[in-house]
């Protein structure tokens, strides 16, 4: 079944960021080609940006129109006297132009741009609001009027051309141009991509619910990998705090021990970095990646915390049923000859054993004076702010974007920090088994695990909103 | 393929893509390429869970685990049956085998049952009961030696150890484990249960044997309370159970002599038979059948969690923003007009000749205001500033008619050159001996402004499209704006 179509053509004057728009538009950085000069773009090409299985939308790229003056000077002094243009409007004289194209090979790149004009739903006109208002722009917004399209404006590049916004906007009104957008295809607003869509809903009343259905997926797609991407970073600092080496009492020991803790929370860190660059599409060569610097902390065992406490009961308790509960199947199998006291020995058995499980590790290592190490709070501060900022950053990325995101200069704010900070970290600290390379043989309790993530990602939700 | 068929069907194919999960992760790859395009999300997965399923093969994995896991439970029901079966004989009919002892073959069944039924429904409604840890590696070992028995082969699939905790964990783990541990802990006691049912009915179909009652701390009243309460049932149906004064004679060392003795040993017969199956087995053959539908409504309802960052990444694969790019309108001309200049040079003396039209292109107001004054001194009407076609067609017209052989053109030197540009210059030459000057104006020197750099060699390049010689370029910086820019660093300073 073919696919119900929807045609955008990016049109504007040279190097106005068309390409870059669309790249950003399709997180595609291999759409196109950019480059700072005029005449980059040669061919019409197009994208397909999925809705669904029976809808896509279709945006055309092409090449900048570098010639507007001469180009209006020729069609409108082409003629449209012949009897096979009905209306004699100015369609039928872009037409007509057409027809005759062979007569100006100089007008090749813009006479591409007038059939992309003349063959798509809607047109975007792309405006680099850094560059002063001339004249010609006139000239080409009323060679796109001809083409009896609607048009949204797209101011491009609206962080680094602020100044002049205002200025674009009020010649734009005088043009009858009022549906106009602000975007940035560097500096990356996702709001301001829906802002695009919206207008394009407001312009093409008939195509609505399929512009409705472009909306909601987008908005879907952004939710989906923005909770996504909190959920590694949630991952990442319970695994991180989590993470611990055993060493001796000596100087060689600690220092082994803390390569491999540094090692392993480089590693852990480079691995939720290459997921979270997949989740955006970007590459690892955006990025300049710059180590973390880990300090090492001391972890003890404190079975009077309160949460220590809390679990301590659970478990004691839980193991005591199921020890009870081994007992009564071995009074069963001896005919109840034992009841109670197999139960009661079961239950002691069970608790025993439990205990045994989750803290002789600990107990062992505090007996024979070994250390365990761990990440200290202000490496896993550092950690936690860099994800969310590196977060944030990914998200505010246009794919038309040239320059590297730099790790080192990514702005970690150290002061906020969650209420429950410190909770998570010492919960985490607990449970080493929770990171796979600890090799630890303690209980899972993964279940407790995840929970602990979907607290720190309905945090992250929180901030998110807020 | 019925209804129910294709929900097992489905049910194993989201197992099937789980287990791929935890091959892959913690990326999906990006091996299994396929159209996907025209298939909703879930249809697509499982498209690709095939083609995945052909390289990984863990459908084969996940059913060996099921067979194993079904084995082991099929040898414990086994023995359960078993050891009900011979607890009737060892523990419950005298060594003489003509007496049974009804309030011990009660306490024997009934109780531990009804003991085994609280721990489990304390087990069932408790949060964090089940630690699975001990239990998983346990069963690891126990089922890994199960198969070593089983196939004699070490050949493991690489992901067995991983797959096998993936499949413990999603059977009897938070989803579905309190319901299959349920249903597996009614099926052995059902089991065990059975095996006595049927053993006590061997025994009491071969033997004849006395129904009596023994207790050293209980006084008869209790027994006659707990006979009573168990014959409740029995009696609505009629069956045809002790009476009370049966229950009385039935005590220890007092031999029924009547006629009617063997009528009292059926009945105990019938409400021993009867509270095994009513008391005992049927509740657990219920729960047994309500966990066994519990766990079949499980698989059904079992869904995938796309909200993990796997299944994202995985929907960006399968369902990628940008479906394809394509060229619709190719460049059929040769893309070699440009010529290359590798060095930026302009004359920064030079002359204007005196007889000469000048003109500006795309000047902003400080830039114009900049040309005019460097015009003034050789021309003295103001510069037109070609901004849009009106202005480009009067310039035309005045330089036809002009028959000016030196043209003077303005630019800022940090605007794009364009072809429109191009063009123009070559529109202006319209006799072969028009010289063509331009000037490029600027508000700082080249040197200390990279971009800037660039922009010139750009101008100097389409320049020499335009057939304008270097000793015709020149490049003036505004000296107002430099001191300006001198004068707000002093002021600074």
């Amino acid at each position: 079944m073919d696919k119900q179509l929807l045609s955008v053509a990016v049109v504007g004057h040279a190097n106005t960021g068309k390409t870059s728009l669309i790249r950003t538009l399709l997180r595609d950085a291999s759409f196109g080609e950019i480059a700072n000069k005029a005449g980059t773009t040669r061919h019409v090409e197009g994208a397909e940006i999925r809705i669904d299985e029976h809808q896509n939308l279709v945006i055309y790229d092409t090449p900048g129109l570098e010639d507007s003056m001469h180009l209006l000077n020729i069609i409108d002094n082409t003629p449209i006297e012949d009897s096979k243009f009905e209306h004699k409007d100015e369609i039928d004289r872009l037409l007509a132009f057409i027809e005759r194209e062979h007569e100006f090979p100089e007008l090749n790149q813009e006479i591409k741009v007038l059939k992309a004009l003349l063959t798509n739903d809607l047109i975007f006109y792309v405006i680099d609001v850094r560059e002063p208002i001339l004249g010609k722009y006139r000239d080409e917004l009323k060679i796109l009027s001809y083409a009896a399209k609607p048009i949204i404006p797209v101011l491009n590049f609206i962080e680094a051309g602020t100044t002049n916004i205002d200025n674009w906007q009020a010649q734009l009104a005088r043009l009858h141009l009022h549906a106009f957008v602000s975007f940035d295809s560097v500096v990356f607003r996702f709001a301001d991509e829906m802002k695009i869509y919206h207008k394009m809903r407001t312009l093409l009343a008939h195509r609505e619910e399929q512009l409705e259905a472009l909306i909601q997926q987008r908005q879907q797609q952004w939710q989906e990998r923005e909770s996504a991407a909190q959920q590694l970073i949630a991952t990442l600092l319970v695994e991180a705090a989590a993470c611990r080496f055993k060493a001796d009492n000596d100087e060689q020991s600690i220092s082994v021990a803390s390569e491999h803790l540094q090692t392993a929370i480089r590693s852990l860190e480079s691995q939720t970095l290459s997921q979270l660059l997949a989740l955006y599409q970007f590459k690892q060569q955006d990025i300049d990646q710059y180590d973390l610097p880990i300090e090492q902390g001391e972890w003890e065992l404190d079975l009077f915390s309160s949460d220590n406490l809390q679990e301590f009961g659970i478990k004691v308790t839980s193991n005591f049923v199921k020890g009870a509960g081994v007992g009564v199947a071995v009074d069963i199998f001896a005919a109840g000859m034992t009841l109670g006291a197999a139960a009661m020995t079961g239950g002691v058995m069970g608790a025993l054993w439990g205990v045994k499980q989750r803290y002789y590790d600990e107990i062992e290592a505090s007996i024979k004076g070994h250390r365990y190490l761990c990440a200290d709070d202000l490496t896993l501060h550092v950690l936690w702010a860099r994800q969310l900022s590196l977060l944030s950053a990914l998200q505010q990325r246009g794919h038309a974007s040239v320059n590297k995101l730099s790790l080192q200069h990514l702005d970690s704010n150290k002061d906020i920090l969650p209420k429950y900070w410190s909770k998570w970290l010492s919960r985490a600290r607990q449970h080493p088994q929770w990171v796979t390379l600890n090799k630890s043989d303690q209980p899972k309790l993964k279940e407790k695990k995840v929970l602990l993530i979907e607290q720190i990602t309905t945090y992250l939700t929180s901030l998110k909103s807020n | 393929m019925s209804k129910g068929d294709r929900l097992v069907d489905l049910y194993q194919h989201r197992l099937i893509t789980e287990g791929i999960r935890i091959i892959e992760k913690p990326s999906p790859s990006n091996n299994f390429n396929a159209d996907y395009n025209h298939l909703s999300f879930s249809d697509a997965l499982l498209k690709r869970t095939q083609l995945a399923e052909l390289r990984y093969q863990v459908g084969p994995v996940f059913l060996h685990f099921q067979y194993l896991i079904k084995l082991f439970c099929a040898l414990m029901c086994v023995v359960f049956l078993c050891v009900g079966a011979s607890s009737v004989s060892h523990f419950l009919v005298s060594e003489k085998g003509s007496q049974i002892n009804f309030f011990w073959a009660i306490i024997l069944f009934i109780v531990p049952n009804v003991i085994s039924l609280i721990v489990w429904v304390f087990l069932y409604f408790k949060r964090y009961a089940f630690n699975f840890a001990w239990l998983t590696n346990l069963s690891v070992s126990i089922i890994g030696l199960l198969d070593t028995f089983h196939h004699k082969v070490n050949t493991k699939h690489p992901y067995y150890t991983a797959l096998f905790r993936y499949y413990f964990e999603h059977r009897f783990g938070k989803y579905m484990g309190k319901a299959q541990l349920s249903f597996i802990s009614h099926l052995w006691w059902s089991s065990y249960l059975l095996g006595a049912t049927l053993s006590l009915l061997l025994v009491l179909a071969t033997h004849q044997v006395d129904f009596i009652w023994q207790t050293t701390i209980l006084n008869e009243g209790a027994f006659l309370w707990l006979t009573q309460t168990l014959t409740y049932l029995p009696e609505l149906l009629s069956i045809n159970v002790p009476s009370p004064s049966d229950v009385s004679h039935a005590s220890i060392g007092i031999i029924n002599p009547l006629q009617a003795a063997q009528d009292i040993r059926v009945s105990w017969s019938n409400l021993l038979i009867f509270s095994l199956m009513i008391y005992a087995l049927l509740p657990r053959i219920i729960l047994l059948l309500t966990f066994y539908q519990r766990i079949k409504s499980k698989k059904k309802h079992f869904t995938i969690d796309f909200s993990l960052p796997y299944y994202v990444q995985l929907k960006s694969l399968l369902h990628p923003i940008t479906n394809a790019h394509f060229i619709k309108d190719a460049d059929q001309q040769k893309a070699s007009e440009e010529m290359k200049v590798n060095n930026a040079h302009y004359n920064e003396a030079l002359v204007l000749p005196e007889k000469m039209y000048p003109f500006a292109i795309e000047l902003d107001e400080k830039c114009l205001k900049q040309a005019n004054s460097h015009i003034k001194a050789h021309y003295e009407e103001p510069l037109i500033n070609i901004l849009d076609n009106q202005s480009q067609q009067a310039v035309l017209s005045q330089l036809s008619s002009s028959k000016a052989e030196n043209i003077v053109i303005y630019v800022d030197v940090k605007r794009l050159p364009d072809r429109g540009w191009l063009r123009l210059v070559k529109q202006c030459c319209y006799e072969s001996n028009v010289t063509v000057y331009l000037i490029l104006l600027g508000e700082q020197s080249v040197d200390v402004n990279s971009s800037l750099s660039v922009r010139l060699q750009d101008w100097i390049e389409i320049a020499a499209q335009a057939r304008i010689s270097t000793e015709n370029i020149t490049y003036l910086i505004n000296n107002n704006s430099l001191s300006d820019d001198i004068k707000n660093e002093v002021e600074i300073g």
